[in-house]
Formats: structure tokens, sequence, C-alpha cells
């Protein structure tokens, strides 16, 4: 997850990005043997649950900035 | 269903009735914990295991401690109902009402509980296939996958990796990982037997719960945190105990491999054969590895009478010698250039035949099988010989190395050759020898000029060696009959804790060596006159039915784990 955020912050996002996190995040939480699962993926769950909308625009506009970057 | 084990001593074990995936089933309500043999509550995956559901793991392991760190066995599960009264709230047809298990935070989630850590109760419902565990499995997978390397296909482990097994039936098809793969050593020298690579490591600590709790020796640990977490031993002290290869066993990814075995050969054309570690009395119960009459290594069998599911390193690497350029292939007889097998016997048989009574010596090896030290008997029943075996010592262990480096000395005490303590005839051999009263020597599997001195073997007027690689005495032998190891014929041999336990051939022998038993059914008949079978199943019966600690036994009620027997 911290790789794929990274990676949304520095330009490099995709749309389906939003999805991943929250896929990811869900599968982590409950079934780890320490609490830190938890504790890792609900900052996670809540920003993306709450502000879907937003990581999927930016994940949109670094898909069609790097579309430019190519064709140019 | 469960068995029941009913010791003499022990009450019998409460049984409680449990349902897996709608399939009711009684289970006991504790079993012995691997570590202290103490009863302890049965867990869902031991329960599973009755039942005849498998359920995938990685950390747990049946003779380790349990650990609950992989993730990998999380069931989804229900207990019964109850209500504000303690009592169960049941469904209209009398049924207990059946609560599935969600996350507490989450109330739509089902909980996943780990199997191996988790006790049985009665009334219990565990659902190893449904939906919901299969998503979790998928999601486990996935995850351990994330930083897996694509080794497959120089991985030593596939073929043999429950990554792979697991995946394939387990996992997802398609990955969704878009990110760059943590790195971490690869060919970590963890010792002069084992290569460790750390990205493969899925970190399920079986091998540091061995090393620290079976082997004794707290050589590995985990450092680093998170996706860095990596497998290591303490800077500059090798891990390096005598059980090291276990943990390539317990492993389940290709993260430690045996520097022997590493890239010699694909697991799945690897013959399996059962049988018996012959480098010391112990007789741990192992599988032979080979592929076209080249052995590649030896892994241990499970029989928890003798080995557990371990075996120590040096037993593992003993299976060179049987590969030796230097094997003896052909009968040969002192002061001729070649001779059959025929010619080689009948001379013998003749010589024999006139020897006067108490003019004979025998030496066997302990390393003989049981079959081959009964003919020997009988031969030396009819010659009225002298017989012994030599000792071979060595240094002991709590666990499984057994001073004594004979595989079957008390095969030797049972058929007669030897006494309690072996190696006590050897003097009077000796001396019968030098004063000429003992003209014929037949040794079997042994030099033995470390107890008689090699100039005194010159002067008998018979000398019948059997081996399988050069010695000082087969170098002097009248007649030399080349003869097989273990791996290539079938018999048994006797532990020293009196366990009778067969082998079974797994390569073809060199040249024109033969088994010891069929060379001697064909010898000891002809010159006693009495008839032997010479394969290997009638000549045990055979023996067994003759040997009263063998108690009549067959050969084909030994099975794969062997009997125990009165030495």
């Amino acid at each position: 997850m911290s790789k794929a955020l990274h990676r949304m912050t520095h330009g490099d996002g995709r749309k389906e990005d939003a999805d991943y996190l929250l896929h990811i995040a869900q599968n982590i939480q409950g079934r780890t043997i320490c609490a830190f699962g938890e504790a890792c993926s609900w900052p996670v769950l809540s920003f993306v649950k709450k502000f879907k909308n937003e990581f999927e625009a930016r994940g949109e506009a670094d898909e069609k900035s790097k579309a430019e970057e190519v064709s140019e | 269903m469960a068995k029941q084990a009913e010791e003499k001593t022990a009450p019998p074990v409460e049984m409680i009735k449990i349902k897996i995936d709608g399939k009711e089933v009684e289970v006991p309500k504790t079993m012995p914990d691997p570590m202290t043999g103490k009863p302890v509550p049965t867990t869902m995956i031991q329960a599973c295991k009755l039942a005849g559901v498998e359920v995938p793991h990685y950390c747990y392991h049946p003779k380790l401690p349990v650990a609950g760190n992989c993730r990998m066995c999380l069931v989804e599960f229900g207990v019964p109902a109850m209500g504000r009264d303690r009592q169960p709230i049941l469904n209209d047809d009398g049924t207990p009402q059946i609560r599935k298990m969600t996350l507490p935070y989450e109330p739509g989630t089902p909980r996943g509980a780990i199997a191996c850590a988790t006790p049985i109760s009665p009334g219990m419902e565990i659902y190893p296939s449904s939906e919901a565990t299969k998503q979790m499995r998928e999601a486990v997978l996935e995850s351990l996958l994330v930083n897996h390397p694509l080794d497959c296909p120089i991985c030593d482990q596939a073929g043999e990796c429950k990554l792979q097994e697991y995946s394939v039936e387990h996992g997802q098809a398609n990955s969704q990982f878009a990110e760059t793969k943590v790195h971490k050593p690869k060919q970590v020298d963890l010792g002069p037997r084992i290569m460790l690579d750390d990205e493969r490591c899925v970190l399920c600590s079986r091998c540091i719960r061995f090393s620290r709790d079976i082997a004794g020796d707290d050589a590995l640990g985990f450092v680093n945190r998170g996706s860095y977490n990596t497998l290591t031993t303490f800077p500059g002290k090798p891990f390096d105990n005598n059980y090291t290869l276990n943990t390539v066993d317990i492993c389940p990814v290709g993260a430690l491999t045996s520097k022997d075995f590493r890239f010699q050969m694909r697991v799945w054309f690897l013959k399996e054969t059962k049988s018996i570690c012959n480098s010391c009395g112990t007789g741990c119960n192992i599988t032979i590895g080979s592929r076209e009459e080249k052995i590649y290594r030896y892994e241990p069998r499970d029989n928890d009478a003798v080995n557990s599911c371990w075996m120590c390193d040096h037993g593992r690497l003993n299976y060179k010698y049987i590969g030796s350029p230097d094997r003896l292939t052909e009968p040969k007889r002192k002061g001729r250039s070649g001779v059959t097998w025929e010619q080689s016997i009948a001379n013998i048989v003749e010589t024999l035949g006139s020897a006067e009574p108490k003019s004979s010596a025998i030496i066997a090896s302990g390393n003989q099988t049981t079959e081959e030290l009964y003919l020997l008997k009988k031969l030396a029943d009819h010659l009225d010989a002298v017989t012994d075996t030599p000792e071979d010592t060595g240094e002991s262990d709590q666990l499984l190395v057994n001073a004594d480096k004979n595989a079957n000395s008390n095969g030797a005490r049972v058929v007669g050759l030897t006494g309690k303590s072996l190696g006590a005839n050897l003097s009077n051999i000796s001396s019968g020898i030098k004063s000429g009263k003992i003209k014929h020597l037949i040794v079997f599997g042994t030099d033995v000029t470390d107890h008689i001195d090699a100039k005194l073997l010159d002067t008998l007027d018979l000398l019948v060696v059997s081996d399988i690689l050069p010695s000082e005495t087969s170098k002097k032998a009248t007649y030399l009959l080349p003869g097989c190891a273990h791996t290539e014929k079938r018999g048994t041999f006797i532990t020293v804790k009196g366990r009778l336990q067969r082998f079974l051939k797994a390569v073809e022998a060199p040249g024109q060596a033969r088994p010891e038993a069929e060379i001697l059914a064909q010898l000891v008949g002809q010159v006693t006159g009495e008839d032997f079978p010479d394969n290997p199943e009638g000549l045990f019966n055979r023996m067994a039915s003759e040997v009263k600690a063998l108690k009549e036994i067959k050969w084909a009620d030994l099975g794969d784990l062997g009997v125990d027997v009165n030495v």
C-alpha cells in the first residue's frame, strides 16, 4: 500500500489504484497475527472510501499526463 | 472418524461432536502435544485432518510448537448461539442455531480463525470449503506472493513446493501487483550444508522453531522489520549442527536448500524407495531418491516409533560411497585373471565341504542384513566354526545418533553369530589362525586387518571375502565375491531398540555384483545340503520361522514401519 501511494503521489497513479488500495486494505484487516494489520489498513480504508472520487480523479489525471508525454 | 488410542494406564479420551463442512464427526477432546506429550485441546486443523479435510498451512507442523504467523489456515467457523440464560438457542426443528463468527468492527464480514491454534468446542461448525474461507486463502496467498521472486524454473523446491501447490489449488489466477518487489540477499551461506535464499522465505519460522526446540541449537532468527524481515544467523556463527538438513525438509518453499542436492536433479524425476539408513543402530526410516541407478538424496520417512520425521546430517549424506568408482564388480580368484561366479562358488563349496570341524571361522559385519547373517550362522553350525562380529562404536547424542555404528548389531545377536558384546571372539580367531588350527576364514563386509594381523591372513588355506569396496582384507582374498550395498538389495535390519525393519531395493548393483543373500543361499545350500529360497521374501519367512526371537512374522506383515522383536 505504501508503494502504491508513493507511486500515486509521484505522478505514476492509475485509475484502478483506488480499488486496488481498497482491495489490499480489506484483505489485511482481521487476517493478521497482530493489530498492526488494522492499524495500517483502517486509515487507508477510511480515506479512500470517503474521498474515492478524488483518488480516482488523481489516477485518471496521472494516466492522461503520461499518455500526453508519450505522444509528444 | 477419529481413532481412539487406548493405552493401558490412561483413561479413554473424551470425544466431542463437531461439524466439518456439514458432515458431523466425532473427534477426541485432547491430543498429545508434540513437544511435551501432555494432552492439550485438539485444534481445528487436527480435527479437520482426522475428518480427512486438508487445511492448507505453512507455519504449522505437527511435530513443532504452534506459531500462527502465516495465517494460511484461516477458516470460517460458527459456534452454537447462546441465549441470555446460557442455554443454546434452538432452531424450529430442534437443532442448535449456529452463529457464524464475524468481525467485531464490521459485522458483515466473516471472521476467520487460524485452524492451527484454535481449540474446538462441542457443537462447533467449521467450513473449510466455504466461499469466505476460499477468499481468505486467496488473500493470504496474494500477500505471500507479493515479494516472492519468480524463481520457479531455477528453484530446487519446484515439484515439492507448498507455495506452488497451494497457489494452484487456492490462489488467484491473475496477479494485480503493480509495484517493484523487495530485494533481499540471495545466496546466503548459512552453514557448511545449507544455502539460504532470503527472497524466497515466506517467514513461516519453522526452521527457527526446529533448530531451537528440537535440535537444541538456537541459531536462527528474524531481523529487520516489515517487508524487510529477513532470516539470518548470528553474524560470524555458522548454522552448523548435526540436524541442519532437516530444516531443508520442513521449509515449505525453496529458501533453505541443501548445498549437496542443489541443482542436482529435479524432484519429479526421482524414484522414491522406502529404506532404512545404515549409518548407525538407530535405523532412521528413509526414502531414497534415485534416478537411473544413481542415488541423489536420502530423505527421512515418518515413523513415530523410531525417528519421528527427522534424521541426522551424517546419515543423510552417507550415500556417496555407494556410487564410488572403486566398487568391486567382478568375482576374483587370487592368482588367476578371470573367474566366473559358478566357478568361484563351486570351488569354495568343494573346499568347505571337505573341511574338518572347528577348522573354520566366520567374521560377519554388523552391516549385513539379518537374512545374510542367518545363512552365515547356518554355515557356521554345519562347519562347527568360530564366529563373531566386529564392534563399531562412535559418538552419540541425545537425539537420534546412536553410539553403535553398525546398522544390524542386534541382527547378529539374534541369529547367534555373536554374543552380547561384539568382538569378544576375535582374539580367539586370531590365535586360532596363528596356531594353525583355523585354516579357512570367511569374511563378509568388513576389514578384519584391524583385529587380525595381515600377515596371518596369508597363512590361511582359504580366505573368502565378500565386500563392496576394496580393503586390506579384500586384497588378500583367495576368493573375492563382490556384494551389494543395502540400497541394491532387499532385506531387514534390527535396530538397537529391537525393531525389525525392512528396506527395499532402489538401484541395481554395478557390474557382476550380487546380493550376498543370493550368493549365500547357493553356497550354504550346497555345503549343508539344505535348500534355501533365494528370494528375499521366502528367505525372510524361512528365517522367521526358525529364529525364535522373530516370532514367525511374515515379510508381508512387516509393513513400512517395522515391528518390535525380542532381542
